[in-house]
C-alpha cells in the first residue's frame, strides 16, 4: 500500500521525465540529423507515398565533395512548417501544381530541358517529367510512389528550387543529385 | 528478568548508511550506463536509421529515466530518510512508559520523513500516545501486551515485557 501511494505521488515526476527526456532527445537528434543548407540536398516530393530514408541513403551514394546529407521529404512532412518549403533544392510536384507552386522553382536549366518532357507556366520551364502516368513508368519507382490514395493519375516532374544554394550558387550539388534520382529505377 | 528490545540497535545506523550508499552508487552507476548507451545509439546514427535509433534512445532513456526515479523514490530517499530519523534518535534521552500496550493500524507519513504508526499506552485512566516507526511494528511482541516503552522524542526506541496480558 505504502509503495502504491508513494508510486502515485510521484506521477509528476515520471511525467516530467518522459517530456523531458523526449524533447531533450528529440532535440539531439535534429543536430545530429540535419546541418546547414550549404551542407545538405534537400529533396521535396508532394507524391502519396516516399521512401524517404531509402531514398536519401540511395542518393547519398553519390554525394558531390563539400555536401554532408540528402534529406529527402514527402509533402505531408511540411504540413505544419510552410516556410520551409521554399528552403528545397529540389521537388517533384504534379503538372497541375506547378502554378502554385512556380514562385519557389527555378527556371530549369537548358541542359535539362532537352532530356525529356517539360512543363511550362507562363513562358517558363519549370520541370522536367520524372513520371509519365500514361506509360506508368517513372524514376526510382522502387522509393516514390507517384499513384495512389485520392489523387487521379498524372505527370509528376523534377524541379530546382530557386533559393538552392547548390544550382551553380554555390555548387552544382543539386544537378548531381538529380542526374542520381533521374537514372535510378 | 526481561530483557530491553532495542528498534535502533548500535549497529543499525551503519547498515542503513551502507544500504544507501549501496543504493545510490547502483542507481548512479545505472544513469551514466543508460547515458553512454544513448550518446553510442548517437554516434552510430546515420540516414538509414535515423528513425529507427530516434526512436531506441527516446524509449531507453525514458523507461531508464523511470527506473531511476523508481529507485531513487524507494529506495534511496527512504533509507535517507531513515538514516536521518535514525539520527535524531541516536544518543538522545529516553523517558519510560509503561502500561498494555495496542497499535492503532493507521499509518501517517510525515513529510520529508518517515511512515508512523501510534502506540496506545494505558496506564490506568491516563493513555498515552507515542509513535512508532511503522517499519519496526514487526519488532513488537504479540499486541496487547503490557510493556514498558522507552521513547525518545516521543518515538518509541525500545521495549520491554512487563507481563503477559490475563
Amino acid at each position: 500500500m505504502q509503495y502504491v501511494r508513494r508510486f502515485f505521488s510521484s506521477i509528476p515526476k515520471y511525467l516530467l521525465w518522459a517530456v523531458l527526456s523526449t524533447l531533450f532527445w528529440m532535440w539531439i537528434f535534429t543536430l545530429i540529423t540535419n546541418t546547414t543548407a550549404e551542407k545538405k540536398v534537400v529533396l521535396y516530393a508532394d507524391v502519396p507515398a516516399l521512401e524517404d530514408p531509402a531514398l536519401a541513403v540511395k542518393l547519398e551514394e553519390s554525394m558531390p565533395e563539400g555536401i554532408k546529407m540528402v534529406k529527402a521529404h514527402a509533402f505531408s512532412y511540411l504540413m505544419f512548417i510552410d516556410a520551409e518549403i521554399a528552403g528545397g533544392d529540389l521537388y517533384i510536384v504534379r503538372g497541375s501544381d506547378i502554378p502554385s507552386y512556380s514562385e519557389n522553382l527555378a527556371p530549369l536549366p537548358a541542359a535539362y530541358a532537352v532530356r525529356g518532357e517539360t512543363v511550362s507556366h507562363e513562358g517558363v520551364t519549370y520541370g522536367l517529367r520524372i513520371y509519365d502516368a500514361a506509360s506508368k513508368t517513372g524514376a526510382a519507382s522502387s522509393y516514390i510512389t507517384y499513384t495512389g490514395g485520392d489523387r487521379e493519375a498524372e505527370d509528376y516532374y523534377l524541379c530546382f528550387g530557386i533559393s538552392s544554394v547548390h544550382c551553380g550558387e554555390l555548387d552544382e550539388a543539386a544537378f548531381a543529385i538529380a542526374d542520381t534520382l533521374l537514372s535510378l529505377q | 528478568m526481561n530483557t530491553v528490545t532495542e528498534l535502533y540497535p548500535a549497529d543499525g545506523a551503519g547498515k542503513l548508511e551502507r544500504k544507501t550508499k549501496t543504493w545510490t552508487i547502483l542507481t548512479a552507476a545505472a544513469a551514466v550506463l543508460l547515458f553512454v548507451v544513448c550518446v553510442l545509439l548517437c554516434v552510430l546514427t546515420n540516414t538509414a536509421n535515423a528513425a529507427a535509433m530516434e526512436l531506441r534512445v527516446c524509449l531507453i532513456s525514458l523507461l531508464g529515466g523511470w527506473a531511476v526515479i523508481f529507485c531513487h523514490v524507494h529506495f534511496i530517499r527512504g533509507s535517507k530518510r531513515e538514516l536521518a530519523h535514525f539520527n535524531n534518535l541516536k544518543d538522545e534521552p529516553r523517558e519510560a512508559v509503561s502500561g498494555e500496550v495496542t497499535l492503532d493500524p493507521a499509518r501517517v507519513s510525515i513529510s520529508r520523513s518517515i511512515t508512523v504508526q501510534t502506540l496506545l499506552i494505558r496506564d490506568g485512566e491516563r493513555t498515552h500516545r507515542v509513535h512508532i516507526n511503522a517499519k519496526k511494528t514487526g519488532l513488537l511482541p504479540a499486541l496487547p501486551a503490557r510493556l514498558t516503552v522507552y521513547t525518545a522524542h516521543g518515538y518509541a526506541v525500545a521495549w520491554e515485557v512487563q507481563d503477559a496480558v490475563r
